[in-house]
């Protein structure tokens, strides 16, 4: 009897699991009145030509009905994705992944200048997921753009990797939910950890070669 | 050996513990009374009937059995708590509400698996219902019920969800949207809510 409940569990958990999988999301574009969804399908047609990854369009725009968005401004919210990923994409060059594209994207969109965005992939070549959502959260939290953007610029050339990153994230947060004041919060934390070389990789000053794209 | 073979003493000792013993008048009654004067004992409360010490018999196959029993009971639960530490391990997030995501462990795992299982952890026991949403489950509301747990106000839900960077945020009571306090926030999301960052490991980035 036990044995039979725990197989029916096990063999339960991966079919839920993909549930995410099975949701057939472009469905829900009817949501929408007819205009904005064919500008929706537009720009997913142009980001699809351009290479672009789809799935934070289509997640903006499930986003904005799933929220009650007014139509324009969920296709509003979906062009602006879409150009932030394409200047992303300029900024971290064609290899990036999606991952780091909707990392950067999101940066750019926090107000960090694409400039910014090369010198992190110019830097070196791990991935700049983790450090561009960092850096997005603390502006978002309230850091100056320019101080968060150098400090967590400093760390990365410093050779600081993922943990410590979120573990500045944590530590900043933490101050500043207890009422310290955002900048003063990175700068401290920021001190706790050491600069070290920077791993082996892509020589600074090299930056990547942008990409051309069609506008 | 015969009585006539007797010793005098001896015959005379059995003659006397033969004689009826004559009890004076009244012996009987100072008999009962010196009884009821006695306190009764203590009945035993039902707590010290549980708790008291008693000897058990066992034979050595029945203990065999439960020592037996007891062993597979401590297998069994290890099993079940070796699933669940792995579920939290497997979360590498960065964010979940009070926890663990708190316990977002912050480390991206290195392995390569493209499905991580994550869960998302919110307190509020003023709710009386909370679902999680995001761009794993198509923003649906409905799609990702978290249950709250027995005391306390902490809502839970376990998920597998590919690696990578994901948006995601709390529906609390069916319509008010919050981002999850123990996990980046996203860049303001457009529609007036604020939204979280979950980093589940083993992505391609």
């Amino acid at each position: 009897m036990l044995g039979a409940l725990l197989v029916t569990l096990w063999a339960a958990a991966p079919a839920a699991a993909q549930d995410y999988e099975s949701l057939n999301r472009t469905d829900q574009l009817a949501r929408l009145d007819p205009g904005s969804r064919s500008a929706i399908e537009s720009i997913l047609d142009s980001a699809r030509a351009s290479g672009l990854p789809t799935e934070p369009l289509l997640s903006k725009t499930l986003e904005g009905i799933s929220k009650r968005a007014d139509n324009r401004r969920i296709v509003s919210k979906v062009r602006e994705v879409y150009v932030a990923l394409r200047e992303a994409r300029l900024a971290l060059g064609a290899n990036a992944s999606k991952d780091e594209l909707s990392a950067a994207a999101g940066a750019l969109q926090a107000g960090v200048p694409a400039t910014m965005l090369a010198r992190f992939r110019s830097a070196h070549a791990k991935s700049v997921t983790v450090p561009l959502v960092v850096l997005a959260d603390l502006i978002t939290r309230g850091v100056p753009r320019d101080t968060a953007s150098n400090t967590i610029m400093q760390l990365w050339q410093g050779g600081a990797a993922d943990g410590d990153f979120l573990g500045l994230w944590r530590g900043v947060e933490r101050d500043i939910v207890s009422g310290a004041p955002p900048a003063m919060a990175l700068m401290q934390r920021a001190r706790e950890y050491p600069l070290r070389a920077p791993p082996a990789g892509r020589a600074p000053g090299n930056p990547p070669q942008p990409e051309t794209t069609s506008p | 050996m015969s009585e006539q073979e007797l010793h005098p003493n001896v015959e005379w000792i059995a003659r006397e513990a033969r004689r009826p013993v004559v009890l004076g008048a009244g012996a009987r009654e100072r008999l009962l009374d010196a009884i009821r004067e006695e306190p009764l004992p203590e009945r035993p409360s039902r707590v010290e009937w549980f708790t008291g010490r008693r000897r058990v018999a066992l034979s050595p196959l029945v203990g065999a059995a439960l020592a037996a029993g007891l062993v597979g009971i401590g297998v069994l639960a290890g099993r079940f708590s070796n699933d669940d530490g792995r579920d939290r391990d497997d979360r590498t997030a960065v964010g979940q509400p009070e926890t663990v995501a708190t316990a977002p462990s912050g480390q991206l795992p290195s392995n390569t698996d493209t499905v991580r299982v994550l869960k998302f952890v919110l307190v509020a026991p003023q709710a009386a219902s909370v679902s999680v949403v995001g761009d794993f489950n198509g923003w649906d509301a409905k799609a990702t019920m978290m249950t709250k747990t027995r005391t306390g106000g902490t809502w839970s839900v376990t998920m597998r969800i590919p690696a990578g960077r994901h948006l995601y945020a709390f529906v609390v009571d069916g319509k008010q949207w919050m981002a999850d306090p123990s996990a980046p926030l996203a860049p303001d999301d457009g529609f007036g809510t604020p939204n979280s960052v979950a980093l589940v490991g083993g992505s391609s980035s």
